[in-house]
């Protein structure tokens, strides 16, 4: 019995497929998915369908055109459910690279968001589906990725790669609600090199300051190793970065207690909105005066605990809305990374400035935020610490000061 | 448990069911077909690390299942998946260092398979990445959760102790040849990885391992006496070769890994 010959040079194999016709194309893609393929023979021990991909590039352009038809086509059958798992999700693998021309990416996300839509998150396809998507750069919402996250975390890092790659702006705050999420976590990691690349240091560092301290302890010492090697050097937010972040937190609060107020004429939440608009106000203003960095910034940060202040004398509503799990989280997380934000900031630009600032404003805090006697200790532990922080030591050394 | 040849199962059961090896047969013949499919039931015939109970698993899907060559092909392959890397263990002293060549656009549809990534481009950067890495420590501790392979991994080592390509040709064609890996990516570099198992984790190949996956290879042969003897498979080198290495090099299959069991920096070989 003669054993049939592999014919799996790059070049046999092209020719192969370049010589069939539409309908011979056709049954070659449908037979190499579900592992039929009797036309090409080879040694790989490897799925099928990645012989597909590794010579797309290679054919000529009417055969990959025709490929593309015919993968398009084929999706709309996996929609109908004709497919089998292994064969569907092998072909919503290859929408790179056969998908990817723009006279197909429409189509092809429409039929990839109805294949979503209509199976259980846990379904292969489905995954697949989504990695489709994400491949096409589709820009769903925040809220879409998080829904699949809460009903598989396998979609982890596929739904990180989808933030950071088409919403960045939002990816902050996205980790924010969503760690600490283990598969998060690690695509955070994983992910730190191309965050780099695309978005520069500065920006990831920024980005690590605000999520560190829901990170834990094995990811911090990734993410300094990472720091360490690849010679990042701290990277701080400027000014108009950290206003940035008091006014979205004001933003927040002041979402947060409308949200949660059953009655229209509520009188804190109305008397917050009333105060976060004299502080929009007051920063406008101030920033037409051009007055100096460091001292808007404190007072910016006085007005805005001011704000809180009055917005707690009100009396026991807000204290009761403040309590509540969601809107406690958002005062003492938020405010904390801005409060931590703002230290470095004024550290590093300000060189051996007492940092009295601080202390004052982080008791005010705690009283405003009802932040726990035991977070105040640390916190003021951490203050009085004779530390100097030059330009030279790395983020994640505060970083991990701070969290301690 | 009893490692039998299919003959010798079918022939027992022939006592209380008269017919079955024909029917078997009958069945094995129908994959002449398929590609690979000739050599698949060739191997099936002649393999002799099988346990008793999974040819009469295989016995049992096969006989019931419709004379399509294309559903034999499923049937073997759903009863071997469920019996893969359940055979005798393969002899390599404890510290053995495994070798796995891969071309990196294969490495990285496995790692987007394998739902690492969204995209074929983020997994392509996880390699890209690790291979600016030249500490082991850093490489395992970034590639921990990074799945090398898929359904079974092959792999290769030396059996003098030696680095696993230490002997192997210099190129990364010649590495192809000797271990008999696909043409397709002829000329492009290999990835070679390095790394160690857990004891109890290298298992002889079978035919169980090469008919398990999706895709039947077709250079795959069941253990002679001299490599049952000796505890390892061998690799099935390119013809080209077959007169310099007819044996192949030694050859083991075990469960995908992580990057975790890395112990080299990954080399890049052109």
């Amino acid at each position: 019995m003669t054993p049939e010959k592999p014919n799996d040079s790059r070049t046999f194999i092209v020719q192969q497929i370049e010589s069939l016709d539409s309908a011979a194309l056709a049954n070659w893609m449908r037979a190499r998915l579900h592992n039929r393929d009797r036309l090409v023979v080879t040694r790989d021990r490897e799925p099928a369908y990645y012989l597909v991909a590794n010579i797309y590039g290679f054919l000529e352009r009417d055969i990959q055109a025709d490929l593309s038809r015919i993968a398009l086509h084929m999706l709309s059958e996996i929609e109908k459910r004709t497919w089998d798992t292994a064969p569907a999700a092998a072909l919503l693998r290859l929408v790179d690279p056969l998908l990817m021309a723009p006279h197909h990416r429409q189509a092809t996300i429409d039929v990839l968001q109805r294949i979503v839509q209509s199976r259980p998150p846990k379904d292969e396809i489905a995954f697949a589906a989504v990695q489709g998507l994400v491949a096409l750069e589709h820009r769903a919402t925040p809220r879409f990725w998080s829904n699949l996250l809460k009903r598989d975390e396998r979609y982890a890092p596929t739904i990180f790669e989808a933030m950071a790659r088409t919403l960045f702006g939002s990816l902050q705050e996205w980790l924010l609600r969503t760690l600490p999420h283990e598969e998060v976590e690690k695509a955070v990691v994983n992910a730190l090199p191309f965050l780099v690349e695309d978005h520069g240091g500065d920006k990831l560092m920024s980005l690590l300051i605000a999520i560190e301290p829901h990170l834990t302890d094995p990811a911090k010492e990734q993410i300094k190793a990472f720091a360490a090697r690849e010679q990042l050097t701290p990277a701080l937010p400027s000014e108009d970065l950290l206003r940035g972040h008091l006014v979205r937190l004001l933003r927040c609060v002041d979402t947060m207690l409308w949200s949660e107020t059953s009655e229209p004429n509520d009188e804190t939440a109305m008397a917050f909105a009333r105060y976060a608009l004299i502080y929009r106000q007051e920063l406008r203003r101030r920033r037409d005066a051009q007055s100096v960095v460091d001292k808007s910034l404190t007072s910016d940060w006085e007005i805005y605990v001011g704000i809180l202040e009055h917005a707690l004398a009100r009396g026991d509503a807000f204290r009761t809305r403040a309590q509540s799990e969601l809107l406690a989280s958002l005062l003492q997380v938020r405010a904390k990374n801005v409060v931590d934000a703002i230290n470095n900031y004024v550290q590093m630009h300000r060189g051996d400035t007492p940092i009295r600032f601080t202390v004052e404003l982080r008791q005010r805090i705690v009283t405003a935020l009802l932040l726990t006697r035991e977070m105040r200790d640390v916190r003021n532990e951490y203050i009085r610490s004779n530390r100097s922080l030059g330009p030279g030591d790395s983020v994640m050394a505060i970083l991990r000061d701070l969290q301690q | 448990m009893e490692l039998r040849r299919l003959e010798e199962v079918l022939s027992e059961r022939e006592r209380t069911e008269p017919g079955i090896t024909k029917v078997i047969e009958e069945k094995l013949e129908l994959l002449v077909g398929p590609a690979a499919g000739r050599q698949a039931g060739q191997n099936v015939r002649e393999e002799r690390l099988v346990y008793k109970e999974e040819w009469d698993a295989l016995i049992d899907a096969v006989r019931g299942c419709a004379e399509d060559p294309d559903v034999i092909r499923e049937v073997v392959r759903n009863v071997m998946s469920v019996h893969k890397l359940k055979g005798p263990l393969a002899t390599c002293p404890s510290a053995t260092v495994f070798g796995r060549a891969v071309v990196e656009t294969d490495l990285a549809k496995t790692i987007h398979g394998s739902g690492r990534w969204g995209t074929l481009r983020w997994s392509q950067r996880t390699i890209t990445y690790a291979k600016t890495l030249d500490n082991t420590e850093d490489l395992r501790m970034w590639w921990a959760d990074i799945a090398l392979g898929v359904y079974v991994m092959w792999a290769t080592f030396n059996t003098d102790g030696r680095a696993p390509f230490e002997d192997l040709p210099t190129t990364a064609d010649g590495i192809r040849a000797a271990l008999g890996l696909s043409k397709t990516h002829e000329h492009e570099p290999l990835l070679l990885l390095e790394y160690t198992l857990e004891p109890g984790k290298a298992i002889m190949p079978r035919v169980t391992e090469a008919y398990a996956g999706p895709t039947w290879t077709h250079y795959f042969r069941p253990a002679g006496l001299l490599e049952r003897k000796r505890g390892y498979g061998r690799t099935f080198p390119w013809d080209e070769l077959a007169e310099q290495n007819g044996a192949g090099e030694p050859e083991i299959v075990h469960e995908p890994i992580t990057g975790r069991c890395l112990t080299s920096p990954i080399v890049e070989k052109p």
